[in-house]
């Protein structure tokens, strides 16, 4: 933790509201990402950071400095993230692929309805991003958490033991689980595009005959 | 090395944190081994895939919520709403009730003999009464009554009748250690309301707080 850090965060403790937005500033993005991709949807991610930045201030009086700023901040967003509680009264925003059509109609609306312009407006790169998330959704809570903070954050093995409370060794069982799970995952996206390919190919050669 | 160990490094290995044997021995193995290299090489093409994903931004207002509910927290802290006054002013004069009941001295009158008797009459007049009565303030209201009922009840007991066996100055005088005492039944019915009063407070700034 850098002096400049130190210095804002006993600031902080005493109640400066101005030193507490300069961290804030600092981390807003990290802490947004984490909760848009652990929740997927914009409106939960922005509850989420917002309840965790509250509550980081509200134990700041309590941070004694063992653990640097970000990592007992990331503590505090990755337990938000992970409540239990807060998952159920959540309701999912995403929807699989796997069977998009046998839900009612309006399910099938109010998916498109979260993007804004309608489907024929969705671009590639728009398709991309949706699938990335809705991949990740279908990761266990942990496996999501882990993945992400890895794979799209860069923290290290030893930030991330710190910030989930688990062992060194745990986080390396653990990834090498969430990743072997995204793997497959990954697999099956690849199969099922190939397989809508082929269908497509075998329909332009049924249409050419 | 065989697969089974292999796999337990690969994780490292694709984060480059394996030490340089480790490394040569799973690099040994993954030569001879098709379907580890094939593995391996899923790995890496759906990390890559996954690290497509674009970059968000947060909304522009996130910091400003979140100051602006810790500045409406810091007034709170500070200001008290009419309600919590009402129940603060509402513990603090059950609590002096309690403690003048405990303290000071008892007057000469109400040692008379039939004290308890009356007494006794007084307090389930008064729990009846606060029973019925939902809030804790009015409970309050009744407690304040209710020494103006008890002076009442023993200014007709005192002339109706006041039986010597119960009554002796003696037994007074050796504590009166027959039956529970006015200031017992204080202490049963103040304390309970003293400490719902304190609680439903602590609860009622607790909720503010969140808020």
């Amino acid at each position: 933790m850098s002096e400049q850090e130190k210095l804002l965060v006993s600031r902080c403790q005493k109640g400066d509201l101005h030193a507490y937005d300069l961290l804030m500033q600092k981390y807003e993005k990290k802490v947004y990402t984490l909760c848009y991709r652990m929740t997927g949807n914009k409106e939960d991610a922005a509850d989420l950071a917002q309840e965790s930045f509250l509550k980081a201030f509200r134990a700041l009086p309590s941070f004694q400095g063992q653990s640097s700023f970000s990592t007992w901040l990331f503590r505090i967003v990755t337990n938000t993230c992970l409540d239990e509680r807060r998952k159920r009264q959540r309701k999912p925003h995403i929807y699989s692929l796997d069977n998009p059509l046998s839900t009612a109609d309006g399910e099938i609306q109010l998916e498109f309805a979260d993007e804004g312009p309608g489907p024929l407006q969705i671009t590639l790169e728009q398709e991309l991003q949706k699938e990335i998330q809705e991949l990740l959704h279908r990761l266990p809570p942990k496996q999501r958490a882990i993945i992400i903070m890895r794979d799209l954050q860069g923290f290290s093995y030893e930030e991330m033991a710190e910030a989930l409370e688990i062992s060194l060794g745990t986080v390396k069982s653990r990834l090498s689980r969430a990743r072997s799970r995204l793997r497959e995952l990954y697999l099956q996206r690849e199969e099922q595009k190939e397989s809508q390919l082929h269908l497509k190919e075998k329909r332009g050669a049924d249409y050419e005959l | 090395m065989n697969c089974e160990q292999s796999r337990q490094y690969i994780c490292e290995y694709l984060d480059g944190l394996l030490n340089p044997e480790t490394q040569e021995a799973l690099e040994a193995h993954l030569a001879q081994c098709v379907q580890c290299r094939a593995e391996i090489h899923e790995l890496k093409a759906s990390i890559a895939w996954l690290q497509q994903a674009e970059e968000v931004q947060p909304p522009a207002n996130l910091r400003q919520n979140v100051l602006l509910k810790l500045q409406s927290e810091a007034k709170i802290k500070q200001v008290f709403l009419p309600k919590q006054i009402l129940q603060f002013v509402a513990a603090a004069a059950v609590f002096i009730l309690l403690v003048a009941g405990n303290v000071l001295p008892p007057g000469g009158k109400n040692e008379l003999a039939t004290q308890n008797e009356i007494f006794l009459m007084g307090a389930r007049e008064a729990f009846e009464v606060a029973e019925n009565a939902g809030e804790s303030q009015e409970i309050l209201s009744i407690e304040e009554d209710i020494p103006l009922d008890m002076k009442q009840v023993q200014e007709n007991a005192t002339v109706q009748d006041s039986p010597p066996q119960f009554a002796s100055a003696p037994e007074k005088a050796a504590g009166g250690l027959k039956g529970p005492s006015w200031r017992d039944w204080l202490n049963v019915i103040g304390i309970p309301v003293f400490l719902i009063l304190i609680w439903r407070l602590y609860i009622e700034r607790k909720r503010c707080r969140e808020e």
